[in-house]
């Protein structure tokens, strides 16, 4: 005994293969903490975004003063030479200073070696405004008009929180005049001169044919519509001045309220009220206000419009599309996907007609996204929608209505492109329905239907639902066909409105993972738009996950639920 | 029960079968159409189009064409008989008017670009002469006209009633005198550009003039003040046999081409204008001579037509042993249907495409760079020009007395299979290329469709996604299936499968702003990890066969806890530092510098591209050599000098491994070749570093498809069934030797099947390629290199292309062509599970 276990440690080693197994298993790992390890990393990016920074003021060797919150610390090379073995490193800072419109960027690099002096002063304060980025700067004056309300730094902070709601508010009154109600003119402007060009063009139409009698028929008709026009758009011109004057009231009052801020190097610059969203003292904050802060900025955004060619404020038209064309793409793709589950399931009766369709369900699953892409802008935009632009909407032309990308096309798009996701869960679940149970309902007398129906389909509910989940999931995260097919930087108008007829198919939208594209690569202050990036790929995450684990625990539960029931 | 009931149940039942049919097959109609409509989109790319004749018109008076020009819808034409120019209304056939023109011309030129010609006399002066077509719109009242579209001569202009408008069709002549030499003109040339212009002329004295005129603004007074600078060269010598019979000068002003009829050329070289030097003397055509010659579209391709019916190309290209020489070169030859000699070549003013008639009457447009026939055909009266319209809608046959109109529509003549797959010779280029370049600022840009660049990227991105994601998916589904404890092998799964659902556009993203950066600084050391990772894994898991056996066979439950804490922290810590060793040993201490200066010895690279080489080969050595002599070693030891053994065995492989490499690296680095340049075939492996590369792009993708080819394979190895795990540890073997030499053997056609899944995802993802990899249409085997998919290039250009213009159907071919490559692939993967389905049940 004992000389055969010796002889056996010949390849008791090799049997064992301990060290491929340190390196299998190392592969598993590597696998799982690239996975952690992203997630962390976009998770910590992406909350820790909105957290408000101190303000450092800090002077150079050049003798440049200026303040800012340091967003990023890094050691570099101060140099390297074939030479020397060792490299020279030094710390440098990414300070973003603002104050776009007197300095002209909005981050800089700082040396350690260079500067001289660093505070953190209690006073300074940061705006984050409507237009050119943030403003770091000392209140100097409170005004009104052009009378100093208050120069002492209390008063002025005093003011600040007295007229700054009720500025912001009157602000708020213009826009919404500015987009709901002028919006609402424009609309029906639009729509009476359509009106009044579909006649022009019946007219010229008839014209060419040249019938007499129909000429002067349309003709008589043609007159009154102009007349109709004409009265329409000499209103709609009184209208529209009346909202002008009512602004021009609105901005007279919130215009006059300003404060005068020095900055770190002692220039003197007006900001008026209105235009500040958010304005604190950087380094003067108690645990609460920051947390108010924080989530100030949480609510703004996802509740907010963009501004700042989207770096700055929400992303709510974002997550509005992307939500409007997600279900839009689930009406689509359920019942289809559904339905063809079924029939390969339970109708399909001869072999080579399902090993067909199961060849044609891989291969939609394996065609690239961007193929989609490619067909849905040929063939719906530009075929289909083209179509219905010369039968429907001839005379908007040549402005195409469907005949662009849009979110109709872009659901019907991903809808083709998660259909077999759809087809695929369904048909597992179908599988995982006994037989047992179908014949019995045939026993009762059941035809197929009802027994698909009253026996099949409830119990591949579960399936069914996972499914419709993943292909929400997918639909979510995929941008390369939207960015073909209808997703845009900066939609003007939402998909879904207060207008008649309320959901507009033919809009383009914006979409999440088109805004982290957009934003990462096409923003001209990439350093500002990176930190936003990271909060919108946390959103878009978090939904994608979210959806995937619901589906998951679905799958989960009501597959236990019907192992119970199988008899 | 109720027989209404009863019936209504059968309705209901009928009803839904056949909904439900329609609905399945739609499925696979959706696929079909997706394929169909890609298909019929890139069609028209292919067909020749269709020109048809479109009628004869006899002329009122009798012309005698030399050269013609047409307006932009080919209804007036202005017709230059060597004396006048006569004005003619296609439409109608009628004369509209005659323009007589100086009695003493002598020679004359017509440049298209400026529509101009260019006359020399006899007593040396040189006329340049404007045409400018105009169209003049008027609504005409809607009342009046009916839907009757006439054209009729009204005050000697030509007058169009269309669709209730009323066209005035208008021609201007303008005639000036540019300058004046001293002698009789023989030939004269120029290019005219808003303040400069070029002229070239030779005169009966032997001379050839270049003559530069210069418009320069008075900033003061605002006057005009033309400048005139004529330099001269003496070509008497050259000229004894006879005056040449045509000149040219270029685009550029710096090339003076002369030609003589029986084929002699000679080569001016105009850069510099206080040094003209002929370049060429020579004969261009053997046995043929030349009946016309004129410059193609943009006025860099000289098209020569010869008496025995060939019209060749030809344009300057580089000098391979003095790169700042340029040599007149032959490219293209093109049969214009019979052996008749060349009468007239009509450049097209649209694209690189000409028209030609020959001496039979046969006429054909060919395009230059596809080298297509786009239409031939025959024209029975003795026609003496071929002009066509400025949107090469219509061809015009002319002769002395009549002529005939054809619609010409060939929407997309710069297509063949060989410009979108194979070497182009574009332009003024010395060799055939592959080359993607779509739109560009200048006017007489030739896109150039190849789509090779792009089909390259695509693999290449593919290839290293593929290299660096199929060993860690396969080992992690090896693992999990087999030795991860069921309680933990389903939250495994699920976490990777997460990863699956991750959008690409965040990895993206990562990829091109976080990552590439970062990488950028850390190249080498991120190489030394991807070999020193693996090592220290499996040095590790060799060094704890040591530890006393019961403490071994407890601690293996810890297995992953111990790689997480000892082997990959020794893996990165071995990695940065023999990087940074090697940097300094090797890549002469800075690696990026090293990949650019080629002074520098190749030998570092090629030791870290050679040492999976020296893997193998050390591997095979030792299997097919050494295994006896290492069995006879361990035979009759105890179990712990065993262990020490292999250990040692272990190292001494590494050390061979890195022994063989280093021979290998250095025998290749002495025989003289670079990695970094002039290699066969593949010219590089490295190369000048670029910050978004394909190294990133394969990293990052890899991930992307990881989670794919995990859940596969994964799948695939758990179907292996229960009982044959059961019987293969029953006969005693390891669970590892179950592993290797049963399930893995049973799961290896799932496994493939992953693959290929993994495959035709990486092959169409878009958004990570787009973002990260720099976009640059370049065929380039550098790993440190940039380049553009195919699916990313749709992504960039398919928002700005023109629908249906040839760009457009070109970004179509490429999905389709990407649909194939995931058609094919995608079905290899089904056949393979199906096959693999059958097989697994029958165990």
């Amino acid at each position: 005994m004992s000389r055969f276990t010796r002889t056996n440690y010949k390849i008791y080693f090799k049997s064992k293969g301990e060290p491929m197994l340190w390196l299998t298993g190392g592969g598993m790992l590597v696998a799982l903490l690239m996975i952690i390890f992203l997630i962390y990393f976009i998770v910590r990016n992406g909350i820790a975004n909105f957290w408000p920074d101190p303000i450092s003021y800090f002077e150079t060797v050049q003798g440049e003063k200026f303040m800012g919150e340091v967003t990023k610390r890094e050691r570099y090379v101060i140099q390297s030479s074939a030479d020397k073995d060792e490299k020279v490193y030094g710390v440098r800072y990414l300070v973003r200073i603002g104050n776009f419109e007197l300095t002209n960027e909005h981050f800089k690099w700082l040396k350690d070696s260079e500067i001289v002096k660093e505070s953190k002063p209690k006073y300074a304060m940061v705006l984050e405004r409507l237009e050119w980025g943030r403003f770091y700067g000392f209140p100097y004056k409170f005004k009104i008009g052009d009378e100093v309300i208050a120069d002492n730094i209390d008063g002025i902070l005093k003011n600040y929180d007295k007229y700054h709601d009720e500025m912001r508010r009157l602000w708020k009154q213009k826009v919404n005049i500015e987009k709901k109600q002028i919006g609402k003119l424009n609309h029906l402007i639009e729509k009476e001169r359509l009106k009044y060009r579909k006649v022009e063009l019946k007219l010229k139409k008839a014209k060419l044919s040249g019938d007499k009698g129909k000429i002067s028929e349309i003709e008589k008709e043609y007159l009154i519509v102009k007349k109709d026009f004409e009265r329409f758009m000499e209103w709609s011109k009184k209208e529209y001045d009346s909202y002008i004057d009512k602004i021009a009231l609105l901005k007279n009052k919130y215009e006059r309220y300003s404060i005068t801020f020095k900055t770190a190097d002692g220039r003197e610059k007006d900001v008026k009220l209105f235009e500040i969203v958010r304005g604190y003292r950087g380094n003067d904050l108690s645990l609460m206000d920051k947390m108010g802060i924080y989530f100030d900025r949480w609510v703004e955004f996802l509740t907010d419009d963009p501004r700042e060619a989207n770096s700055e404020g929400g992303v709510f038209p974002a997550i509005f599309g992307t939500i409007v064309m997600t279900l839009l793409m689930s009406i689509f793709v359920v019942p289809f996907g559904v339905v063809a589950a079924i029939y390969m399931k339970e109708y399909a009766k001869s072999g080579k007609i399902i090993s067909m369709l199961r060849i044609a369900i891989n291969n939609l699953a394996g065609v690239p996204s961007i193929v989609y892409g490619v067909f849905g802008v040929g063939f719906f935009a530009y075929t289909v929608g083209a179509s219905i632009d010369n039968i429907f909407y001839e005379a908007k032309l040549p402005n195409p209505t469907f005949g662009t990308g849009g979110i109709l096309w872009a659901s019907l798009t991903l809808a083709l492109l998660t259909l077999p996701v759809v087809i695929v869960s369904t048909e597992e679940a179908i599988n995982a329905v006994p037989n047992s149970l179908r014949e019995g309902s045939y026993a009762c007398g059941a035809t197929k239907w009802q027994t698909i129906r009253y026996i099949v389909l409830p119990r591949a509910m579960p399936g069914i639902m996972t499914g419709f989940i993943l292909a929400m999931s997918r639909g979510a995260g995929e941008v390369a066909p939207l960015m073909l097919v209808g997703a845009v930087k900066l939609a003007p108008e939402m998909p879904i409105d207060g207008l008649f007829p309320f959901v507009h198919l033919e809009r383009s939208f914006m979409h999440l993972g088109f805004h982290i594209f957009d934003l990462g690569f096409q923003s001209q202050n990439s350093d500002a738009a990176i930190p936003m990036v990271y909060t919108t790929t946390l959103l878009l995450i978090i939904i994608v996950i979210v959806l995937n684990v619901v589906a998951i625990y679905i799958r989960n539960r009501l597959r236990k639920k019907f192992i119970g029931s199988i008899f | 029960m109720d027989k209404s009931y009863k019936i209504k149940k059968k309705i209901i039942d009928k009803v839904a079968k056949y909904t439900i049919s329609i609905g399945g097959i739609g499925t696979i109609f959706a696929v079909l159409l997706v394929f169909f409509f890609l298909f019929y989109t890139v069609l028209p790319l292919f067909q020749k189009g269709d020109t048809k004749f479109q009628n004869k018109i006899v002329l009122k008076d009798k012309i005698n064409p030399v050269h013609g020009i047409v307006d932009e819808y080919g209804v007036t034409g202005v017709i230059f008989d060597g004396k006048m120019i006569d004005v003619i209304s296609l439409a109608t056939g009628e004369i509209l008017s005659k323009i007589p023109l100086d009695e003493t011309l002598s020679t004359f030129n017509y440049n298209s670009k400026n529509r101009s010609y260019i006359f020399g006399t006899t007593d040396g002066r040189i006329i340049e002469a404007d045409i400018s077509f105009k169209r003049e719109e008027m609504e005409s009242d809607l009342e009046g006209t009916k839907n009757e579209d006439k054209f009729v001569v009204e005050n000697d202009y030509l007058v169009e009633y269309k669709n209730g408008k009323k066209n005035t069709y208008k021609i201007d002549i303008t005639t000036k005198e540019l300058l004046k030499l001293n002698n009789r003109i023989i030939l004269v040339d120029g290019i005219f550009q808003d303040r400069e212009s070029s002229i070239v002329a030779i005169t009966d004295d032997g001379l050839l003039h270049i003559i530069h005129i210069q418009i320069k603004e008075n900033i003061l007074t605002g006057e005009n003040n033309k400048e005139i600078e004529d330099k001269s060269i003496d070509l008497k010598d050259y000229f004894k046999s006879g005056y040449p019979d045509y000149s040219k000068i270029n685009s550029s002003g710096n090339g003076i081409f002369i030609f003589f009829k029986d084929g002699r050329f000679i080569n001016i070289d105009a850069r510099n204008l206080d040094d003209l030097k002929i370049t060429e003397d020579k004969k261009i055509l053997e046995n043929r001579k030349i009946t016309y010659l004129d410059f193609l579209i943009g006025r860099n391709t000289i098209l020569i037509g010869d008496d025995k019916g060939y019209v060749t190309t030809w344009w300057l290209t580089e000098d391979k042993l003095n790169k700042n020489n340029y040599i007149f070169t032959n490219i293209h030859k093109f049969y214009t249907g019979s052996d008749s000699d060349v009468k007239f070549i009509y450049p097209s003013q649209r694209d690189k495409s000409f028209a030609v008639l020959n001496g039979d009457g046969i006429f054909s447009i060919f395009h230059m760079t596809s080298e297509n026939l786009l239409f031939q055909s025959r024209e029975e009266f003795k026609a003496s020009l071929i002009l066509m319209n400025q949107k090469n809608d219509k061809i015009f046959l002319i002769s002395e007395d009549r002529y005939s109109s054809y619609s010409f529509n060939v929407p997309h003549p710069e297509v063949s299979l060989k410009t979108l797959f194979g070497r182009v010779q574009y332009e003024l280029t010395s060799k055939g290329e592959y080359v993607w370049q779509s739109s560009s600022g200048s006017d007489d840009f030739e896109p150039k469709f190849s789509l090779i660049p792009l089909i390259f990227g695509t693999i290449k991105s593919t290839i290293i996604a593929m290299l660096f994601a199929i060993p860690i998916a396969i080992l992690a589904a090896i693992y999990t299936s087999e030795f991860v404890n069921k309680k933990y092998r389903n939250s495994i799964k699920s976490t990777i499968e997460i990863m699956a659902s991750l959008p690409s556009v965040v990895l993206g993203f990562l990829a091109g702003l976080i990552i590439s950066p970062l990488v950028e600084n850390v190249v080498l050391s991120l190489i030394g990890c991807l070999f020193m990772v693996p090592f220290s894994m499996l040095l590790l898991g060799n060094i704890i066969q040591i530890l006393p056996k019961d403490l071994f066979n407890y601690l293996s439950r810890y297995r992953i806890f111990m790689i997480l804490i000892f082997a990959l922290p020794l893996g990165i810590f071995l990695g940065v530092n023999l990087a940074r060793i090697a940097e300094k040993i090797l890549f002469y201490n800075d690696f990026k510098y090293w990949l650019q200066n080629y002074e520098y010895s190749p030998l570092g690279g090629w030791f870290i591209v050679l040492t999976p080489l020296g893997l193998i080969l050390t591997i095979y050595v030792y299997r097919r050599f050494l295994y006896g002599f290492y069995e006879n070693i361990l035979e009759g030891r105890s179990y712990n000098a065993a262990a020490v053994i292999e250990v040692i065995k272990f190292l001494v492989l590494t050390f061979f491994t890195i022994l063989t490499t280093f021979l290998i690296a250095y025998i290749i680095t002495k025989i003289g070749l670079d990695l970094r340049r002039d290699l066969p075939f593949i010219e590089r492996i490295m190369g000048t570093y670029v910050q978004r590369n394909a190294l990133i792009v394969g990293f990052v993708m890899g991930f992307a498809v990881i989670p794919i080819i995990y859940t596969v394979s994964e799948d695939a190895l758990r179907a292996v069934p229960e009982h044959l795990r059961s019987a293969s540890l029953a006969t005693g073997a390891t669970i590892w030797q179950t592993a290797v030499n049963i399930v893995l053997p049973v799961a290896a056609s799932g496994i493939f099947s992953a693959i290929m899944i993994g495959f035709g995802r990486a092959i169409g993802e878009t958004m990570i390629v787009l973002m990260a990899a720099g976009n640059t249409p370049i065929i380039d085997m550098n790993i440190f290199s940039g380049f553009r998919t195919l699916s990313a290039n749709i992504a960039v250009e398919l928002p700005e292309a023109v629908i249906g213009s040839t760009h457009y159907r070109i970004l179509y071919l490429a999905a389709l062509v990407l649909f194939i490559m995931t058609f094919i692939v995608n079905t290899i993967a089904e056949l393979v599970r199906i096959r693999y389905r059958k097989k697994s049940s029958q165990l």
